[in-house]
C-alpha cells in the first residue's frame, strides 16, 4: 500500500508536474475534439491554445506555490540529480521513439507508401503528445526511482 | 560481471552518535532526509565523495561505515 505520510516534497513535485500534464493535455484535447470543423476552427484553436496557457500558468503558480508553503524550498542533492538523469534518458528515449515513427510515416506519405495522409496541424497535435508522453514517462519513472531506490 | 552490493552501518553509527536523527545527519552532509533513508536501507550507493562526508561526520574511517559485498 503506499503510505502519503512518507511523501516527500520531490515526490509531491512530481506527482503535481504529472497531475498538471494530464490536466492540461485532457483539457485541451476535449476542447480540440469540440472545435466546429472549417474556418471557424482557426480562430477557436487561437481561443484554446490561450486558455491553456494560461490555465497552466495558473496551475503550476498554485500547486508549486502551495508545495513551497508546505515544504519550503527544494534543494537538490546527488540522489536527485542522478534519478533525474535515468529518468532524462528514458524521456528522451520515448520522445525520439515516437519522433522516428512520425518521420516514417511522413516519409511513407511522401513516397505514396501510406495509407493515411497527415495533416501539418495533426503532425503538430502528435508532436505535442510526444512531448506530453515523454513527460509523463520522465514523471512516472522519477516517482518509481525514488519509491524503490535508484 | 555480477554487480556487489554496498552495505552500511548508517543507522548503526547514528544512534551509537547521541541516537542523532536522519535530518540531522542530513543536514551536517549536505543532503536531504530522503537520501539518509534511502541510504540505510541499501536503495542507493553513494559517491565517493558523500561516503567521505558521511565517515567524516561520524569520525570513523570510510571502511566502518561502508563495506563492499561482492555477489556470487
Amino acid at each position: 500500500m503506499i503510505g502519503f505520510s512518507n511523501t516527500s516534497h520531490r515526490e509531491w513535485q512530481i506527482a503535481a508536474t504529472l497531475a498538471l500534464d494530464l490536466m492540461i493535455a485532457s483539457f485541451y484535447f476535449s476542447g480540440l475534439m469540440s472545435l466546429p470543423a472549417g474556418l471557424a476552427a482557426g480562430a477557436g484553436l487561437g481561443l484554446l491554445i490561450v486558455k491553456v496557457v494560461v490555465l497552466a500558468v495558473m496551475g503550476a503558480a498554485l500547486l508549486f506555490g502551495l508545495l513551497r508553503w508546505r515544504f519550503g524550498a527544494l534543494v537538490a542533492d546527488e540522489r536527485d540529480h542522478h534519478i533525474d538523469a535515468k529518468a532524462n534518458g528514458i524521456a528522451y528515449g520515448a520522445l525520439s521513439f515516437c519522433i522516428v515513427l512520425l518521420a516514417g510515416q511522413l516519409g511513407l506519405d511522401a513516397l505514396g507508401l501510406s495509407p493515411w495522409h497527415l495533416s501539418p496541424l495533426l503532425c503538430a497535435h502528435l508532436l505535442l503528445m510526444a512531448l506530453l508522453l515523454a513527460s509523463g514517462c520522465k514523471a512516472l519513472v522519477q516517482l518509481y526511482l525514488y519509491r524503490r531506490g535508484g | 560481471m555480477a554487480k556487489g552490493l554496498i552495505e552500511n552501518r548508517i543507522r548503526r553509527l547514528r544512534f551509537e552518535h547521541g541516537e542523532m536523527t536522519q535530518a540531522a545527519l542530513a543536514e551536517a552532509v549536505g543532503v536531504s532526509r530522503q537520501t539518509i533513508l534511502a541510504l540505510e536501507a541499501n536503495r542507493y550507493s553513494p559517491s565517493l565523495e558523500l561516503a567521505f562526508r558521511i565517515a567524516a561526520r561520524f569520525q570513523v574511517p570510510l571502511e566502518q561505515v561502508f563495506q563492499y559485498r561482492q555477489a556470487g
